[in-house]
């Protein structure tokens, strides 16, 4: 893939790729925002390359999904090994703005919070079959787990929010 | 709640989320400026280089080795040294004899009779 071809692609997936990285960073805007710095390094310096096998969109989530995962293992071994707690500024969830945080109702606010409790593979299968409209299956493609896992794990998610928010 | 307006219900939310995220996501130029600058950059040294943890590692390995010899060597002598006792009480077992008149003396000075 040419370079301009690319950065188009990148460019055009960006905030479903920043939504991505959020969702996989428990909703944490400044990880997120590092994470997906350090996947556009790596496929600038073309250590993550887009192979043609499977779709592109699915292919820039597997890389954000293992260079997040990657990233929390770095801060939770540095938490074990060091047991320095780095001192992280107060973050607005989601990296809002302080308008825009103002402007959600709190039941948004807490929609997000129950949102980023869940564990790991539940928030992600979530955010990718409502948020961005794939089916199960390519949801597990991206998650990298078996169908059969995937859907438990979406079943599991679902679950687990309606009862939070059952009216 | 069944599972069709379940799935309309968590789809209407995350839709809601998608505008709020939208919204607030950096700017494409800003990270992609930021990796650049990351790629020019000189290479910054990690907070956490391999280095300390292998170093870290070898240390809890040496004092795991240390604790495990130490304490083999203790069990060892300890056993050494019930053997030797062990061997002491045999043979102080083996001069033994049980009492008699015979190791008495009589009031008179005279040899107890032959029994």
């Amino acid at each position: 893939m040419e370079p301009a071809e690319l950065d188009g692609r990148l460019e055009a997936l960006h905030k479903e790729s920043f939504s991505w990285a959020l969702t996989c960073c428990a909703g944490n805007a400044s990880d997120a925002e590092d994470v997906l710095q350090t996947v556009y390094l790596q496929i600038m310096e073309e250590k993550a390359r887009f192979g043609g096998q499977a779709e592109f969109k699915t292919w820039l989530f597997s890389v954000i999904r293992n260079q997040a995962a990657k990233e929390m293992r770095r801060q939770m071994v540095r938490r074990l090994f060091l047991l320095r707690q780095e001192v992280e500024p107060p973050s607005r969830p989601s990296g809002l703005s302080p308008d825009a945080a103002l402007a959600r109702t709190e039941w948004e606010g807490a929609f997000e919070r129950a949102l980023n409790v869940l564990p790991r593979r539940q928030r992600q299968v979530l955010h990718l079959v409502f948020y961005e409209d794939l089916t199960i299956e390519a949801a597990a493609r991206v998650m990298g787990v078996s169908l059969g896992s995937a859907r438990q794990h979406y079943e599991r998610g679902k679950a687990k929010l309606r009862q939070r928010f059952q009216p | 709640m069944n599972d069709e307006s379940d799935g309309k219900w968590l789809r209407d939310r995350m839709q809601k989320l998608r505008a709020s995220r939208d919204a607030s996501a950096p700017a494409f130029e800003q990270v992609w400026r930021g990796a650049r600058a990351r790629q020019m950059a000189p290479r910054q040294r990690s907070a956490f280089p391999a280095w300390r943890l292998a170093s870290v590692s070898a240390a809890a390995l040496l004092v795991l080795a240390t604790a495990i010899t130490f304490s083999s060597v203790q069990r060892e002598r300890n056993r050494r040294m019930e053997r030797d006792f062990a061997e002491v009480e045999g043979t102080l077992l083996t001069y033994w004899q049980a009492p008699s008149d015979s190791l008495f003396p009589t009031a008179d000075g005279n040899e107890p009779p032959e029994r």
